[in-house]
């Protein structure tokens, strides 16, 4: 598959990285040489100093030939002109990264297939989403969910008071529990567990379950008591926050906390909820912090631009005994010290803008892609076709790849949980769990 | 420096309209064979005349208007304009003097209805029509009118139409101004005709209804006859009146842009309407009430007259179907709130409008919030849009002169030995362009013929001063306003 990214930016980038281990053709085009040259030494990939925007540029890289371009260079209308001309010029699907709602939003996307853009990808909107979910349910850290049925999958960090620790889960969970624990996370290194393993504190331990089982869940993990969200800090105005704030739920009180006056104007003008309130001012100070008594809030937001200052307010926020904090990290080499330092959720922009690509391109019908950045893991949603490798046989006799799991799968709207016995169907929706670079090798058996 | 070519051009144009308003009575006077004919006969030569002589002197001038000359001619326009107009008046002996011809015309321009004239009912019909015909034109502006029957969409045109619109901020329906004017005319005239065949209906003969229905719609209030809608003892006329009187309240151009595409939901999310609608129906209810409780009403009774009286008020109409001032006294101050405040801005009416009372409370609410979270950034949104801290600024300075105006009004007729409830009440009318009064000399029901003399003066110029929202008329009075630099 020959695919084409254009702007060698951090998304840029972060997707060529991924895109190379698959063995595609992978071209970036930059029109800054300087951005390229790391990127051609290190992966097994070809770079071009050629604007996006240049037909001669497009031309010389056989952009015609291409059976996917990605524009994600820092500008919108580039990536939707760069697309446009790519799209005209031959390429068989082209993907843009946008800047603002309104054209992500589900009533435009004709209006931009019928200009040549099959599809719009806002980072900060996917990101916003994330953040959302995990601020209202402040004891999970991951979250994902099947649509249109029950089944979830959570990830949760289990400390002492969790009553599932040092029991072998042979005898925690049989096949007919009502949860199934899919993948554990323990200090750097992600596990699928078998019958033996044991649960131990300060894992990061990710459950397959229906709906209905959460509240059971919650108390085998010790997490009844953990507050719940009602009062939100956000440090950082950027798009981010302007989407976290519009998506959380509307009971809940947000402060948004910026330094640019202008941009807490802008803010202000967007953001019509009276519930959310914009504060000018630095949100590494203390004494304002104190005085918009946001050591009481329940749940604290950085999503400032700067990784670092993301990290350390959290830590901050941790000392005033917030219980939830989320920190945005756009450096990924601090995830694991990040991790480390107990932040509750970390989110990366290109991470998640890169899986919602990388969906795209696999061969069978995935609906759904999302890269667990903690956990070195990916969870995906698959379609079962017709007649594919996985039919064939109950799951205990396939031979599946060693890094994959599968949680859940969703018939005729009924959501249930997959074990040993289970003999999946065509027309099945199936949760998979894989850790490293599995999810091609798994995707061929569907 | 103000060319004063353009003066000459603007006023000579206006005199030309105004030929055209005097030659309409004309014709009404002709149908009835009355004594009024001659009197406006040679109203309209003296301005056809005038307004011919004046264009030819101004035929060279510059079609461009700086903003502080605009303010200027916009003001001096209406007070030539109603000078012109008190002509008729004076020619057919219905006032005898100056001052009470031009209080009357002022009084109908700018939409009061305070009359001097305590023989209505035995005028002429061709005098009766031209008061109302100054009200209607009045109602939605001298220079609007203009620009939409002349259709001239200059630059010094759009300088002067913003002049002369009311309230914060000016829509346009149309990118051209001429377009916008004659739409929203349309609009009037339908609105008026609507009205008018109600009344007809409501059991009003055609002269009257036409008259009350063109009074209505400009929230003017001047009436043919001397006890006003009392006249009629009507409950049906009454209902008329209240649906027309709240009408000629909303935004006009919003009004358009709702039957234009007919959907009714821009009008219930319209912030400013809401305030209105709230008001109108908190007062009323008050005043029903109370007129329940202590004067002993019927229900149907308390509900029709507290309704008509509060939305004359609030619409600044001055229609009144009682005297008001014999209601609950503590009622008084929620009145003199609806006095204040008036509809919305782009209606007909008069006072503070709505918008700005809005953004008033608005305001105040804030500071508070403001005060609980000093580093927050507040400020007040209207209908999704944020309200600047500049207009805000201009807000307070605006309400800084209508009280100061107030005041300045109320000492100057209390120096007269006008009782001082009567002097606040008398200005607050006036400057909110209602025209009724709920003091206790002078009630709603009486005229104001017995001021004195320069009181009079004080009065026409406080109703101007309400009409072109104060600003246009007290910057040409400022020394600084005439140096050049």
């Amino acid at each position: 598959m020959k695919i084409v990214i254009a702007g060698a930016g951090a998304v840029g980038t972060h997707l060529a990285k991924l895109l190379s281990r698959e063995k595609h053709d992978i071209i970036v085009i930059d029109s800054n040489p300087d951005k390229l040259v790391d990127l051609s030494n290190s992966f097994d990939l070809l770079t071009k100093a050629v604007s996006p925007l240049s037909i001669e540029g497009l031309r010389s890289i056989n952009v015609e030939k291409a059976d996917l371009f990605i524009g994600v260079t820092p500008h919108e209308t580039d990536n939707i002109i760069a697309c446009m001309l790519a799209r005209k010029m031959g390429a068989r699907k082209t993907v843009a990264r946008a800047d603002s709602y309104e054209y992500i939003e589900k009533k435009n996307q004709e209006l931009f297939k019928s200009i040549g853009i099959d599809s719009l990808i806002l980072p900060e909107m996917i990101a916003a989403q994330e953040i959302a979910s995990s601020v209202s349910r402040s004891w999970i850290r991951q979250w994902w969910e099947v649509e249109n049925s029950d089944l979830v999958m959570m990830g949760i960090k289990v400390r002492e008071n969790s009553h599932i620790l040092n029991v072998p889960l042979k005898n925690l969970c049989g096949p007919e529990s009502p949860y199934h624990i899919v993948a554990v996370k323990r200090a750097d290194e992600t596990i699928i567990p078998h019958g033996n393993d044991i649960i131990r504190s300060y894992d990061l331990v990710f459950f397959m379950t229906t709906r209905k089982y959460i509240p059971y869940i919650r108390e085998i993990v010790g997490k009844e008591n953990y507050p719940d969200v009602k009062n939100v800090a956000i440090m950082g105005g950027g798009m981010t926050s302007l989407f976290t704030a519009k998506l959380l739920p509307d009971y809940m009180h947000v402060k948004i906390i910026e330094k640019d006056e202008q941009r807490c104007r802008e803010l202000f003008e967007l953001i019509e909820n009276k519930n959310v309130m914009i504060i000018h001012g630095d949100g590494r100070d203390m004494s304002l912090l104190q005085e918009e008594n946001i050591p009481n809030d329940e749940a604290f937001i950085a999503l400032t631009p700067n990784s670092e200052t993301n990290i350390l307010s959290c830590l901050a926020a941790k000392r005033m005994h917030i219980p939830k904090t989320v920190a945005m990290l756009d450096n990924l080499s601090y995830v694991s010290m990040a991790e480390s330092l107990d932040i509750g959720t970390l989110i990366n922009k290109q991470n998640i803008a890169a899986g919602y690509i990388y969906q795209m391109m696999l061969k069978a019908d995935v609906t759904n892609v999302k890269t667990l950045m903690v956990a070195n893991a990916d969870v995906a949603e698959f379609n079962i076709k017709e007649g594919s490798k996985i039919t064939s046989k109950a799951i205990k006799d396939l031979n599946l790849p060693k890094g994959a799991t599968l949680g859940g799968f969703v018939r005729n709207g009924v959501g249930s949980l997959i074990n040993g016995n289970t003999r999946l169907q065509a027309g099945d929706h199936v949760v998979t769990f894989c850790i490293g670079n599995d999810l091609s090798r798994l995707s061929t058996l569907f | 420096m103000l060319d004063i070519k353009i003066l000459f051009r603007a006023i000579g144009s206006l005199f030309l309209v105004e030929t055209g308003m005097f030659l309409v009575c004309l014709i009404m006077s002709l149908c009835y064979h009355e004594t009024d004919t001659l009197a406006f006969l040679y109203s309209s030569l003296i301005a056809f005349v005038l307004g011919l002589t004046l264009k030819y002197a101004g035929r060279n001038s510059k079609n461009s208007l700086s903003k502080r000359d605009a303010f200027l001619i916009v003001t001096l326009t209406w007070i030539i304009f109603s000078l012109m107009g008190t002509l008729p008046l004076l020619l057919t002996g219905t006032c005898t003097n100056i001052s009470d011809a031009f209080l009357e015309n002022m009084s109908g321009f700018t939409t009061t209805g305070v009359t001097i004239l305590s023989n209505i009912d035995s005028l002429p019909h061709g005098i009766l029509f031209w008061r109302s015909l100054t009200q209607w034109i009045g109602g939605l502006g001298i220079i609007f009118f203009t620009i939409a029957i002349l259709s001239n969409g200059g630059e010094s045109n759009i300088r002067l139409f913003s002049a002369e619109a009311t309230g914060p901020t000016h829509e346009k329906l149309h990118p051209r101004i001429s377009t916008t004017a004659k739409w929203m005319i349309s609009l009037y005239f339908l609105l008026t005709t609507s009205c008018a065949i109600c009344l007809w209906i409501a059991g009003m003969n055609v002269f009257d209804s036409i008259n009350h229905a063109m009074s209505t719609t400009a929230t003017g209030g001047f009436s043919t006859h001397s006890e006003g809608i009392m006249f009629y003892h009507s409950s049906a006329i009454e209902y008329v009146e209240i649906v027309f009187m709240f009408f000629s309240g909303i935004n006009f151009p919003l009004m358009y842009l709702i039957l234009k595409r007919k959907s009714i939901k821009m009008l219930i999310k319209n912030n400013e309407f809401n305030f209105y609608l709230f008001t109108v129906l908190a007062v009323s209810a008050i005043a029903a009430i109370a007129l329940i409780l202590y004067s002993k009403y019927p229900i149907e009774k308390a509900i029709r007259a507290a309704l008509f009286n509060v939305i004359s008020v609030q619409t600044t109409t001055g229609f009144v179907s009682e005297n008001f001032s014999l209601w609950w006294r503590p009622f008084w101050i929620f009145l003199f709130f609806s006095m204040l405040s008036g509809s919305c801005a782009g209606s007909t009416s008069g006072g503070i409008k709505c918008i700005r009372m809005l953004t008033l409370v608005k305001t105040a609410i804030k500071h508070f919030r403001q005060m609980l979270h000093p580093n927050a950034l507040i400020l007040v949104r209207i209908d999704h849009n944020t309200v600047t801290e500049d207009s805000e600024r201009s807000l307070l300075a605006f309400l800084f002169w209508y009280i100061t105006l107030i005041s300045a009004g109320t000492f100057a007729l209390s120096a007269m030995n006008v009782s001082i409830f009567d002097s606040i009440n008398i200005i607050t009318s006036c400057i909110s362009n209602i025209g009724a009064i709920d003091g206790n000399i002078y009630s709603p029901v009486t005229n104001i013929s017995t001021l004195p003399t320069l009181s009079k003066w004080v009065c026409s110029f406080i109703m101007l001063a309400g009409r072109l929202e104060i600003f246009p008329i007290l910057l040409p009075l400022l020394p600084t306003f005439w140096k050049n630099n």
